[in-house]
């Protein structure tokens, strides 16, 4: 049974045709459309690796059905930098040695980008470290990640901060 | 890990809903959030042949004022509780147990009618519908009808909620003025379900408890409402001493298992501690 | 910076410099491709079917069940699977540890693969595992150590001595002042890299071409090789990126060897990624150990004996033994030592190298034991171990190459504010009423050196080629590296290109034991030098040339540039060099392995001091670290901003062993308990608020031209004693069983 949906993905539209119901949107976006920044580390929703914007939300794509996604708007790790300017928090992270492998890199920076949009956690650290806390880094990188988040946060402009400009 | 095959169907309202479970039987499960059960599904502990998404259904949604009471979609997120400025000043328990739930990821998806409907014990909500005496909203073929949380749960995922009814709403009481409520959770990590946790509702007048209710988190194979606990406060002064009696009393009517966060025994002494914490917090907050 | 050779003095700016990630745009973008990212034309998907049961056989798989359904190509089981050109089980060398390969029906450990279902998707590759319905025989198991017999074994570790020491440590004991006999426990713990195990295999002909996440692709070649019965340089593996090792992905596993395997059985190209719960089994775990101190002190303080016994457990198929006594070895001074094994066998997987391997686990009992006897002399911790420094190697009695250490003690001791602790226990409380505690551990690792071999090329256009096998696995390789290798050159890094991560580059040896910076560092150090010292010869040899003549006073390459050595006004460009000579390029090679001579007569580690406050609530038990500070030494720093990540990402595993993980297996079943990330606990960004490194300046003329010792796995070692004495300074318990959990700190 053959099911279509429409769905946008970093701006493109995309239509795709479903062989099978079972396919996560995490497993669409890598094993179907070659948008492999995405990470798979744990499969369960206990890691963040997965993690994309869908609809102006944070999420484990890992745990989303992909034919649940008729008309979404999904950001993905791919479509975050604007040609060959990084976002903000991407350069952040760069900047802070915010990663070590990078596996983890993809799910921590859009968990960071809906974490500003969720405007919840202000400058304050402690607040930034739990709102981190569905991403495991096994290199270690807290403290990195921390910091970058803090200073993305503070160098983004209001715009880019609620999402309108990603 | 994939889950087993089923044929996929999203409704937009609650009558095709029920319509789709009345015709697939036990063979249909709804999703909302799927954070419980497609993770169920994969590891094949789930298999419907029939997933009904109920996402699209509109009429589950939104967070609103019925009189005084609150009336919330069952589709409504964690994350929405937690951002929704009406509800952390009405009623700020809420948000505040909804922000101790799994990770802000999970929280995006997650719903309060999944949280409350599915009878997994170490779920937080539920034990806040007891402490609250929040009623569930339930339509079925036959039509609506209104579930008290406190005759809900009769077991570890087995609640009174018939195989072709859908929790639509959660309506909850505002709490009389003088009162507040708290939930304390102890947990080994973020993340984490609880090791213990306590929901309470404490109103204060002329100094004296004068309304008291207890309930407790993934102590028992469901969660527990701590009626004698909360009636021994009644007219006591609020205080170490009154809080250390209602912790006793609610440790009592514990039946935690030993597990990876604890013994039974660890288990039971943490909920009385938690009832304890809970309380002195509800007790401050009704005071200012 | 200068960097000696034996001829010529070459200059360059690279090392030293906080240089960020060079491959980090790919890595913040998602375009790092990762192992399982690849995607070959007409790829199919194998699924790995696991054993539910320890130990027993498979009687029964439902193949045609499978294979009906829509979607599976193939069902690969011991009847089908490609003929091999050796046995697994054959130990061809001893990095060559049994594999489970479909060889037979026998079940050896949960998560054991049984089959590989082969699909045109991933779903239906999944639903096809599924199907195969397996039927187990299944046999009693052990893996606790109450359930079983011990014995000494013949060796730890790869090759070490199961007992080791000197002096008369019975003597020792009895004549102390003080004793302290205790033992400590400490888990198997799992990898646990973010990126699972994953395979993308094609075979092209006789050729093998695979992209899988790799600590030591030549190895993984050999091993290859010899299983396949083909040549090594007919493997081409590409590594790039790990998404995490930590050991793990040191040597080639069971489930790469079936991926491959599947893409022979098919004919295709196959991508075969492993789920985080298939981890916990195949690919090795650090071994749980119960270990037994015993120490003595004089009534200065002084120690008179250490014995330190480990019973530790290996698999029931193969040798593994947690080499946990390392640390005992090297870090006290005492007139008597003894260092004992005895072994076990479980029916688990062999357990193998986790980062900081037998020093992590030896650490945590060493620092705890050490802790207690000082608290029983009445003396600070700190100054306990003072007291007892080691000038020379306590087993070894070798001086070291350099030993930085009572600088990490004083200034990690400085930063932390150790000299407010309160020498009792509970003596601290904050405002909130948490139990507070302050506790220090020593921090050490071995500055071990492999094999690796570089190639270095300078171009007729000035600029330089670098290449190396070499693995980064978020240490910083493509970075730290290329930085040596631009120095080596005397190249700003922009005119270099530095290529690793592919098995056709020369062999950079194995990422582990901290030595990959070391080892590799050293052969593109010589390479470099050797294609200074073949373009010196062209110009000195050059009538043309200012160089011409410089002989024996040698050459100063800077900036793209070779001057005189006694006349540095004269000198001329690399490109200027080598058109002259109608030359495209000059090439040098160059080796990187310990220096003998070195080895043998001195000790050569790593070491540091870590000091942690930890806040423990008195009625729940719960324990958070509030402050870490660590201070290590490790020689030459090449990117300090890439070590002290390594610092801080050891000293998180130092939190997770004192606090987090533990593999729990279930005694009846064998079967791991806790096989998810959600119950296998490791620390969360809020479980860390803060952790600090200082890197102290340590020179050491001896371990390497380079002066690098290694910082990938130290900060592991110290950290969890630190912790353990720190909950004791809050509470008075001694908790000696780890992870100290909220139920063993009830009080």
């Amino acid at each position: 049974m053959n099911k279509s949906v429409n769905l946008s993905i970093n701006g493109t539209r995309h239509a795709v045709t479903l062989d099978d119901p079972r396919v996560t949107l995490l497993d669409l976006l890598r094993e179907r459309l070659d948008l492999t920044g995405t990470k798979k580390g744990c499969d369960r929703g206990q890691c963040g690796a997965c993690t994309i914007i869908l609809n102006g939300r944070r999420v484990n794509s890992c745990l989303t059905l992909a034919v649940s996604c008729g008309g979404a708007e999904i950001l993905t790790i791919e479509g975050l930098a604007q040609g060959d300017v990084l976002h903000p928090v991407q350069a952040a992270f760069i900047e802070h040695d915010a990663f070590q492998c990078g596996f983890c890199t993809p799910g921590q920076i859009m968990s960071a980008v809906g974490l500003i949009m969720e405007g919840q956690a202000g400058d304050d650290e402690e607040r930034i470290r739990e709102g981190m806390s569905g991403n495991l880094c096994r290199c270690g990188a807290y403290a990195g990640i921390t910091q970058a988040v803090r200073q993305a946060q503070a160098r983004m402009n209001e715009r880019e901060r609620t999402g309108e400009a990603a | 890990m994939i889950s087993g095959s089923f044929a996929f169907y999203r409704p937009h309202t609650i009558a095709e809903a029920v319509a789709m479970l009345a015709t697939h039987g036990d063979a249909a499960r709804l999703v909302a959030g799927g954070h419980s059960l497609i993770p169920m599904m994969k590891l094949r502990m789930a298999m419907p042949d029939h997933l009904i998404d109920v996402g699209g259904i509109a009429d589950l949604k939104g967070i609103k004022r019925d009189g005084s009471d609150w009336l919330i979609g069952a589709l409504t997120t964690q994350a929405e509780l937690i951002a929704d400025q009406a509800l952390a000043a009405g009623l700020p328990v809420l948000r505040e147990t909804a922000l101790q739930i799994a990770d802000p990821q999970v929280r995006n998806c997650g719903t309060l009618g999944g949280n409350i409907a599915n009878g997994d014990p170490g779920n937080d909500m539920p034990a806040v519908m007891l402490c609250l005496n929040a009623r569930f909203e339930v339509t079925g073929p036959g039509g609506k009808r209104s579930i008290p949380a406190r005759g809900f749960y009769h077991g570890a995922y087995v609640t009174s909620l018939a195989q072709d009814e859908i929790v639509t709403a959660v309506r909850i009481a505002a709490l009389p003025p003088g009162s507040a409520a708290a939930y304390e959770k102890l947990k080994r990590k973020v993340g984490d379900y609880a090791t213990a946790a306590a929901a309470v509702a404490l109103g204060l007048q002329d100094g004296k408890i004068n309304f008291c209710s207890i309930a407790l988190t993934n102590l028992a194979p469901t969660p527990l409402w701590a009626e004698a606990a909360g009636q021994a406060l009644i007219g006591r002064a609020p205080g170490a001493e009154s809080f250390a009696l209602a912790g006793r009393l609610a440790e009592e009517i514990t039946d935690p298992s030993s597990d990876a966060r604890g013994p039974a025994a660890y288990r039971t002494k943490m909920g009385g501690v938690m009832v304890r914490r809970a309380l002195a917090r509800a007790a401050l907050a009704a005071k200012t | 910076m200068n960097i000696m050779n034996t001829a010529h003095v070459r200059h360059g700016s690279n090392i030293g410099q906080n240089l960020t990630r060079r491959e980090g745009a790919l890595k913040v973008t998602g375009a790092a491709r990762y192992a399982a990212d690849h995607h070959p034309a007409g790829m199919l998907y194998a699924v790995l079917a696991v054993s539910a049961v320890a130990r027993g056989r498979v009687t029964a798989l439902d193949v045609a069940a499978a294979k009906a359904h829509p979607g599976v190509v193939d069902v690969m089981t011991p009847q089908n699977a490609p003929k091999l050109a050796h046995h697994p089980d054959e130990k061809t060398n001893p990095f060559a540890f049994r594999l489970d390969i479909l060889q037979d029906a026998q079940v050896r450990y949960a998560n054991q693969p049984i089959a590989v279902v082969i699909g045109e998707s991933l779903e239906a590759a999944t639903e096809g595992a599924v199907l195969l319905a397996p039927a187990y025989q299944a046999e009693d198991v052990v893996v606790r150590f109450e359930d079983g017999e011990h014995f000494v074994p013949a060796a730890v570790g790869v090759g070490a001595p199961a007992e080791e020491g000197h002096g008369d440590v019975e003597a020792g004991l009895r004549n102390a002042a003080q004793r302290v006999d205790v033992t400590y426990d400490t888990p198997a713990h799992y990898h646990n890299a973010l990126e699972p195990h994953a395979i993308v295999a094609e075979w092209q002909g006789e050729r093998l071409i695979i992209d899988t996440p790799s600590q030591g692709m030549a190895i993984a070649q050999g091993r290859l090789a010899g299983l396949f019965g083909i040549a090594p340089e007919d493997i081409y593996i590409r590594s790039p990126y790990l998404g995490g090792g930590f050991g793990g992905k040191g040597l080639i596993a069971g489930p790469q060897v079936l991926g491959i395997m599947a893409a022979k059985l098919v004919g295709k190209p196959v991508k075969l990624v492993m789920r985080r719960e298939q981890l916990y089994g195949p690919i090795g775990h650090r071994g749980v150990t119960r270990q037994h101190m015993r120490l003595g002190a004089d009534t200065e303080g002084g120690l008179t004996a250490i014995d330190h016994h480990i019973l530790t457990a290996t698999s029931r198929f193969d040798d593994f033994f947690e080499p946990s006594a390392g640390v005992t070895h090297t870090l006290y001074a005492t007139p008597a030592l003894l260092t004992r094994y005895e072994g076990m066998r479980f029916d688990t997987g062999t357990p193998l190298f986790v980062r900081a391997p037998g020093e992590a686990s030896g650490s945590v009992a060493l620092e705890g034991a050490i802790d207690e006897l000082a608290e029983a002399c009445g003396m600070d911790p700190l100054a306990f171990r003072l007291k007892n420094y080691a000038e020379t190697e306590p087993l070894t009695g070798k001086p070291f190459t350099s030993k930085a250490l009572r600088a990490c003690y004083a200034q990690g001791a400085a930063r932390f504010g150790w000299a407010k602790r309160p020498l009792a226990a509970r003596m601290m409380t904050d405002a909130q009423g948490l139990l507070t505690g302050w506790g220090v551990g020593t921090a050490t690792f071995p500055a071990h050196m492999f094999q690796a071999s570089a190639r270095a090329e300078i171009r007729s256009d000035g600029s330089g080629v670098v290449e190396i096998g070499a693995h980064d696995m978020g240490q910083g390789a493509w970075t730290a590296l290329a930085q040596i290798a631009a120095d080596g050159l005397s190249l700003d890094m922009d005119k270099l290109t530095f290529r690793i991560g592919t098995s056709d580059l020369p062999d950079a040896g194995i990422a582990g034991g901290s030595a990959h910076t070391a080892t590799a560092g050293s052969a593109i150090h010589n390479a470099t030098g050797a294609a200074i010292a073949a373009l010196a010869d062209i110009a000195m040899r050059d009538e043309t040339s200012p160089l011409f003549g410089a002989g024996n006073a040698g050459v100063v390459s800077r900036d793209g540039h070779l001057y005189r050595r006694d006349d540095e006004s004269r000198g001329e460009s690399y490109a200027t060099i080598l058109s002259r000579a109608g030359l495209d390029s000059v090439e040098g090679r160059g080796e990187g392995a310990a220096d003998q001579a070195v080895t043998e007569n001195y000790a050569g580690h790593a070491h540091g001091a870590v000091f942690a406050e930890v806040k423990v609530d008195p009625e729940l038990g719960q324990v958070r670290v509030t402050r870490l500070v660590g201070a290590f030494a490790a020689g030459r720093v090449i990117n300090p901003r890439m070590v002290e990540s390594q610092y801080l990402g050891g000293m998180i595993w130092g939190v997770s062993f004192a606090l987090h993980e533990e593999a729990i297996m279930d005694r009846r079943t064998g079967r791991p308990v806790n096989g998810n990330l959600a119950d296998y606990h490791v620390p969360v960004n809020a479980d860390i608020p803060s952790v600090e490194a200082i890197l102290i300046d340590e020179q050491d003329s001896l371990i390497n031209a380079l002066g690098i010792k290694g910082v990938g796995e130290i900060g592991i070692t110290g950290t969890a004693g630190a912790i353990v004495n720190a909950i004791w300074h809050a509470t008075g318990i001694r908790v000696r069983s780890m992870p100290v959990t909220l139920d063993k700190l009830l009080f």
